[in-house]
């Protein structure tokens, strides 16, 4: 084995230092969040609470689990995003098909349709209009049709297909098999790096997203969970203020305590963070891939 | 007492009367539609609410809300509006009831208002309901009232922000609650020698301290009425003063040297723990104090200033807030403005409006000796948000049976009944500004115009930004951008609409 040269190990060290760093910086917030969310509301008054908690409890998390407002909003955030993603999983991985085939009748032009609705929409209050003329507004199906169908994501899966070896579809098709099965059995088990990337890309688009439920919602039981945390925060974030007459006490006396406010940011992001150990080995995998076939 | 008993046995009848008479006009209504209300932001659902349903039962409508964002939530009811809303209730701020009246969204209410709606316009005088008008002079909204000029004393007022201090401090500095200016300066002075840090903490967003302004015969709001009409803070002397006084205290050390940046959490933080000594609080913060007082060993008994400081004359003064902080009104679109009125004015009967303001007695709430009320735990939790979407009552019953809400925890009740409920060096400006927050000079310069004064205020403070050439520029700026027009309107205003002070 050849021997590294200063430089080297100077890069290396420098890279795994700066990496490090960059990761505690990125975990520190999150630590202080969870440490607050289970220390007792006292020492995070007081300003005891740092990245460890002081004086041990699990009473916010019961607390919050409890708060109807928080479990409507996670029922409504995980249907959305299962539903959604499996929706437009469905519709990227179809559409992207056909689009790969250089065969295809018309192909540049759906191809140009897809790429202009990509660059210009029609903007928020036709989208507005067009959702509540259908009658979508306040329904579940106004937080999932929005992001159901992203053309980047569908031109990334189509980029992949047109990778794919041209010999292993024809071998298919010599034993039989019809374009839909082709896909199904063949291209498909062949994109999963891909189809986890977007996927992932999906199911955090979904969990994240808050703006549809501003747009579309006004039921409070349909908000999606990312919206009441949103405001909770925010809520506690507003001071009375001397000068406005709006002023209603009662707003004040029932913001909640910093502890709570945390374990429902912690509760909120921990079901999605779950999802990307699962999903981690085949972003290792379609890297792997890429290098190979360069 | 056989005579209070008839009285109220003479007030049940009549109010039992009242009730079968409107019960009578109503039956012609028809069946009850469901109604559709759509609320601005709460964090909780209204759906869920205890005090919610109370409504549904007493009134026999099936009253459905619907909620708008936190952020964007104007933005977003005009759009709701513009595609043709279904909602038959809308409740509204000040602000957007001007421009919603402008634009005529707004459904006459003044014949339903007649036919169903006695309860109602006994509830509120005429000059919340003068301001609940279009241009035409139809009123178009339900206004609903909050404090009084006739409120007479403090609670009401100075509960909201009154200075406290801690008893460790007093004791062991052997110091008293100052009265005055100069008491309270050689009183800071005090604590910083003993224990080296700055006594007074405030959060950023508070740039008028209640209780300091009084040593300036201030009162704490922007637009002062007079018998002269409305003028500006910033055209009172005396504003200059107490902002050279604030920067004074910034200076010397004995004003927390985060202030411009200390969020609630970081002042709460050092007032419960060694970082501060003096702080401004509403008494429904207190209890929230308590748990880190509590965990930093120290006593609970917080000490309130029972008085603000006086000024030169011994006297203090307090704002009476009057005026509406909120409109229910009904969009052009519905088609039930009648069973709207009859809704709210089912609501608006005492024996109603009791039980969807606080609860039941004996289950919810009791009354003592003295007439006050006082919350039952835990049942009383369930309706920790029952006044939200309250009909309308006359304030002076309101707040009373509201005092419940005041009582929540004993800290807390000990902390509003603390900062006085009869004080003798008082006197009152009454505030009726925003009375004209739906004039259009006013309403298109209101926000900017306190941002502008807030940053002003906090820079000149921090920075001793105090010379007259300071304040004379600022002063001819603020006018330039909308303070004259805004002041111009209020006077117009004010002019047609006299008060006896």
């Amino acid at each position: 084995m050849k021997r590294k040269t200063r430089g080297e190990v100077f890069f290396i060290a420098f890279s795994t230092v700066s990496m490090i760093l960059f990761a505690i910086i990125t975990l520190l917030p999150f630590m202080n969040v969870i440490a607050k969310s289970v220390s007792s509301e006292g020492a995070v008054l007081t300003g005891q609470v740092n990245f460890w908690p002081v004086g041990f409890q699990l009473g916010t998390f019961r607390y919050v689990l409890d708060t109807v407002e928080f479990t409507n909003g996670l029922k409504v955030s995980v249907i959305v995003t299962i539903v959604g993603t499996i929706g437009a999983m469905f519709l990227t991985t179809t559409v992207a098909y056909p689009l790969s085939k250089p065969t295809m009748v018309g192909r540049k032009f759906f191809l140009l349709m897809f790429v202009f609705v990509m660059l210009f929409s029609g903007g928020m209050v036709p989208n507005y209009m067009l959702y509540r003329s259908l009658g979508l507004t306040n329904t579940i199906l106004a937080l999932i049709f929005p992001g159901m169908c992203s053309v980047f994501n569908i031109l990334l899966v189509k980029t992949f297909y047109e990778d794919l070896p041209e010999s292993v579809e024809e071998s298919s098709r010599i034993d039989g098999a019809s374009n839909f099965r082709t896909l199904i059995s063949v291209v498909i088990p062949m994109s999963m790096p891909v189809i986890a990337t977007v996927g992932l890309f999906y199911a955090v688009g979904y969990w994240n997203s808050y703006f549809a439920g501003v747009l579309y919602i006004t039921r409070p039981a349909l908000k999606p969970l990312q919206q009441y945390l949103y405001e909770l925060v925010q809520a506690s974030q507003v001071s009375p203020d001397a000068n406005t007459i709006t002023t209603d006490m009662t707003q004040y006396m029932n913001t909640s305590p910093e502890s709570v406010r945390a374990a429902t940011i912690f509760l909120a992001t921990a079901p999605i963070l779950a999802v990307y150990p699962f999903l981690q080995r085949y972003f290792v995998k379609g890297i792997n891939i890429g290098s190979v076939k360069g | 007492m056989q005579k209070l008993k008839r009285l109220l046995m003479l007030a049940l009848a009549l109010s039992l009367l009242v009730g079968t008479m409107s019960l009578a006009a109503a039956e012609d209504l028809g069946d009850k539609p469901q109604l559709k209300f759509l609320v601005s932001h709460r964090t909780f659902d209204p759906n869920e609410d205890l005090a919610v349903k109370y409504m549904r039962e007493l009134s026999g409508y099936d009253v459905v809300f619907e909620m708008l964002p936190q952020d964007n939530g104007d933005e977003k009811l005009m759009l709701e509006l513009s595609a043709g809303t279904d909602f038959d209730i809308i409740e509204l701020g000040t602000t957007m009831f001007g421009r919603l009246t402008d634009l005529g969204v707004l459904a006459p209410l003044d014949d339903a208002l007649a036919k169903y709606g006695a309860t109602l316009l006994a509830a509120e005088p005429k000059v919340l309901w003068d301001a609940a008008k279009n241009a035409a002079g139809e009123i178009v909204a339900l206004p609903r009232q909050v404090g009084a000029p006739d409120y007479g004393h403090a609670k009401g007022t100075r509960g909201d922000g009154a200075l406290y201090t801690k008893p460790e401090i007093l004791e062991e500095l052997k110091l008293e609650v100052p009265k005055t200016l100069d008491e309270f300066t050689a009183f800071l002075q005090a604590i910083k020698d003993a224990k080296g840090v700055a006594p007074l903490t405030l959060d950023r967003g508070t740039w008028m301290v209640w209780d300091i302004m009084t040593a300036f015969n201030l009162p704490h709001i922007t637009w002062i009425e007079d018998e002269n009409g409305m003028e500006n803070i910033l055209e009172k002397p005396a504003y200059r003063e107490y902002i050279r006084y604030m920067a004074s205290l910034y200076e010397k050390g004995l004003l927390d040297p985060d202030y411009p940046v200390n969020t609630g959490e970081n002042r709460d933080q050092k007032f419960t723990t060694d970082g501060a000594y003096v702080g401004q609080y509403a008494f429904w913060q207190i209890p929230s104090l308590i748990t880190g007082l509590t965990a930093s060993n120290l006593s609970t008994d917080l000490v309130p200033f029972r008085e603000p400081l006086a000024d030169a004359d011994g006297k203090y003064v307090l704002v009476n807030r009057y005026g509406v902080n909120k409109y229910y009104a009904v969009p052009r679109s519905s088609k039930n403005v009648d069973h709207v009125i009859n809704y709210f004015d089912i609501l608006a009967r005492p024996e109603n409006f009791m039980i969807t303001h606080i609860g039941y007695e004996g289950v919810h709430y009791t009354v003592d000796e003295n007439g006050d009320y006082w919350p039952i735990f835990p049942a009383f939790n369930d309706l920790n948000w029952a006044n939200q979407f309250s009909s309308l009552q006359p304030v002076a019953v309101e707040y009373k049976q509201w005092q419940a809400r005041a009582r929540k925890t004993p800290e807390m009740a000990v902390a509003y009944d603390a900062v006085g409920d009869t004080l003798p060096n008082a006197t009152f400006q009454i505030d009726r500004s925003s009375l004209c927050n739906s004039l259009p000079d006013v309403q298109a310069n209101v926000q900017a115009l306190n941002t502008l004064l807030y940053d002003f205020t906090l820079q000149a403070i921090v920075e001793n930004k105090t010379t007259d050439k300071d304040f004379d520029d600022f002063t001819a700026r603020y006018m330039a951008e909308g303070g004259q027009a805004t002041k111009d309107a209020m006077n117009q205003w004010v002019a047609e609409n006299s008060f006896d002070f």
